[in-house]
């Protein structure tokens, strides 16, 4: 009793001081707009100026991946697999970075090598870094999805259902996570491999369909993971309760309650993988078990470069440094977006 | 206690079988036919046949799988080469000592690394130490390992000279050319760097955060209220708590490692697992690429069981529940 007279008590001192100082205390200032949680999260993100710049570099990247290779082979006048035998110099190794060559494909007039040949076929080094750029996002963003769609629905329906299902999904989980990967995409890439890689769909390079089918089996556990302990808690909150209670069905309670409250970490997530998979292209493509010549990828690329090694050294630069500078992005604009959807976490 | 190390060993059991049968399938399930492969390109119908009966290959699937098993299990047999039908044991077995010494070289850097500059930063968060390590952190997991070890062996290995480019001496036998430990040793300061970097990253971060969360829990501010000198709340309180962990992703990323050496082994040019699988996956040998894929697979299980085993015996809680 005493302790509801107290916190009416209180809730009377702010009426009183309202009557006191009259309705003009709030004039003047801009009435105070609520804003949305995706306003909110945007604000903190336009703050934080590494992440922007990754962003931004991101989005150039994916320019000059669709549309910039392209470009560069109509003013150049030749294309990403087009051999030059003017490319390569008396010592039989590619020429280095801005070089004229004659154009064997125009008789009578020169053409120019950016970054120099990629070996001794004389490919133009540039073109096929440009050209490079697509595949390897073709393979990252692709096996992104892949590995996203099956780890969020096997996370949802493990989490949300619970016992056995939930059991059955989680030993599968540990199954998967036991497998040397790396050894199993090897084995994989051998055997299936030869069949796999003449799928292309007409628009992919030699491989690209291997490597995302290969990385989505073997690589959906992460996510699932983590989905699957967010729904766990989820399912228990109070609106997905409200929603049972009016008589939606799992299926609605999945989609419509539980999803959307998903999108924060399943974004984060999805940038990350992203970065982990342009890597992964580049390692299998670096053994010689990813994208087939003469498709060009950074890892095909990075894979030529140590015949060079001693000789042109810039050959193993260029396509490491693309690595290096898209996963950086990737990985930056993964933490900052984690730190704007969540602002507690950025306190670490 | 005992039950807990029942279940381990009984779970370990059933990942081998689960990773064998989905091992089988892929090398001799789905390849078109293992007796042309067995007998090469230009095979008499003959050979096709030995090869076949040999092979078991007119048996039902199962019944071909249980005959790998009891081979496997019993004889600890793995098969023989159909390149140079070599046994695929002394294969492995000539291999596996040069991915070991890479990878439990490697981790023992990476610790080394990864240890006191992640305990360090964590400690003095937003320090000169923290900002510069967190910046190495994100290069170490952005940079491809492969790249990091073309550059660290052109710079060092070919410019300046410092070690050798490739390959791989013996520590106990001398009778290759070169041999010993130092000879092994300073062989592997290249291949080890290479194979650190990436998981010393990962680690400086996850001992970073580990630690800064121990840090703020109450037990730590109980502790500093009640006294205790710092040094003991840090070693008792902190880092007892935060390293537990650590211990437990030590044993599962060993084995993710195992993967990684085949990068460094191609690069370095060792003669180690990861070579050994390429080499006879460019061959078609497909019973020499199944052999190291099994081996591999019953060193990770072994090692991560070992390993929950240890976190039983050093986490209190684990043995009491």
């Amino acid at each position: 009793m005493a302790e509801k007279d107290l916190v009416s008590s209180q809730a009377g001192l702010a009426a009183a001081i309202s009557i006191e100082s009259g309705p003009g205390l709030g004039e003047g200032t801009e009435p105070v707009r609520a804003r949305s949680y995706w306003e909110q999260v945007w604000i903190r993100f336009r703050r934080d100026k590494v992440a922007m710049a990754s962003g931004f570099f991101i989005i150039f990247l994916v320019l000059v991946a669709a549309v910039g290779g392209p470009i560069a082979a109509h003013f150049l006048r030749h294309g990403p697999n087009d051999i030059f035998f003017t490319g390569v110099n008396d010592d039989l190794l590619p020429v280095g970075p801005w070089t004229h060559i004659d154009d064997t494909l125009h008789p009578g007039q020169q053409t120019l090598l950016i970054l120099g040949a990629d070996g001794t076929l004389g490919r133009d080094e540039f073109l096929r870094l440009l050209y490079g750029a697509r595949v390897s996002l073709e393979v990252a963003v692709l096996s992104t999805i892949g590995v996203m769609t099956i780890g969020i629905i096997m996370g949802v329906v493990a989490g949300y259902f619970r016992g056995w299902i939930d059991a059955s999904i989680s030993r599968i989980i540990e199954v998967t996570m036991a497998f040397p990967a790396l050894l199993f995409i090897i084995a994989l890439a051998a055997t299936v491999g030869e069949r796999l890689n003449n799928i292309t769909f007409g628009i992919f390079g030699k491989g690209v369909v291997t490597l995302v089918l290969v990385f989505t089996v073997f690589g959906w556990f992460y996510p699932a993971r983590i989905v699957r302990s967010s729904v766990l808690s989820l399912r228990e909150k109070e609106f997905v309760e409200a929603a049972r209670m009016v008589g939606a069905s799992d299926m609605r309670i999945m989609r419509s309650h539980v999803l959307p409250h998903l999108v924060a970490p399943i974004v984060v997530v999805s940038t990350l993988i992203v970065a982990q998979y342009i890597l992964a292209e580049a390692g299998l493509s670096f053994l010689g078990l990813g994208v087939k010549l003469p498709t060009p990828s950074w890892g095909v690329l990075l894979a030529a470069a140590p015949d060079f090694y001693t000789s042109v050294p810039w050959l193993m630069l260029w396509p490491g440094l693309a690595v290096l500078f898209t996963t950086l992005a990737f990985n930056l604009l993964g933490d900052g977006l984690r730190d704007s959807f969540d602002p507690r976490s950025a306190q670490h | 206690m005992f039950q807990y190390i029942v279940r381990r060993i009984l779970w370990a059991i059933v990942l081998f079988l689960t990773i064998t049968v989905v091992a089988y399938v892929i090398f001799f399930i789905i390849p078109a036919d293992p007796a042309q492969l067995a007998c090469g390109q230009r095979a008499s119908p003959e050979c096709l046949r030995n090869a076949t009966r040999n092979l078991g290959l007119d048996k039902p699937v199962y019944e071909q799988y249980g005959k790998f098993l009891t081979r496997l299990v019993i004889h600890h047999d793995l098969g023989k080469s159909y390149f140079n039908r070599q046994s695929v044991n002394t294969t492995v077995l000539n291999a596996a000592p040069v991915t070991a010494s890479l990878v439990l070289g490697g981790a023992l850097l990476w610790m080394l690394v990864a240890l006191p500059i992640g305990v360090l930063s964590a400690l003095r968060p937003r320090s000169l130490l923290d900002r510069t390590s967190m910046v190495f952190v994100l290069i170490g997991i952005s940079a491809h390992p492969v790249w990091i070890g073309l550059i660290l062996s052109y710079v060092v290995g070919f410019k300046l000279g410092w070690t050798p480019i490739t390959g791989y001496c013996d520590f106990f036998n001398p009778s290759t050319g070169c041999g010993g430990p130092v000879q092994w040793a300073y062989h592997m300061v290249l291949p080890w760097i290479t194979f650190s970097v990436l998981f010393a990253a990962l680690y400086v971060r996850m001992i970073r955060a580990n630690v800064m969360e121990a840090s703020s829990e109450d037990y730590v501010r109980t502790a500093r209220a009640k006294g205790a000198p710092e040094h003991v709340v840090i070693r008792s309180h902190i880092l007892r708590n935060a390293l537990l962990p650590v211990v437990t992703m030590l044993g599962m990323d060993i084995g993710v490692a195992l993967g990684g050496a085949i990068f460094t082994e191609t690069i370095f040019a060792l003669p180690g697992l990861g070579q050994t699988s390429l080499s006879a996956i460019q061959n078609f040998d497909l019973p020499t690429v199944q052999g190291v894929v099994v081996f591999a697979t019953i060193s990770i299980i072994v090692f991560n069981l070992v390993v929950d085993l240890l976190y039983a015996v050093i986490d209190p809680r684990i043995r009491l529940s």
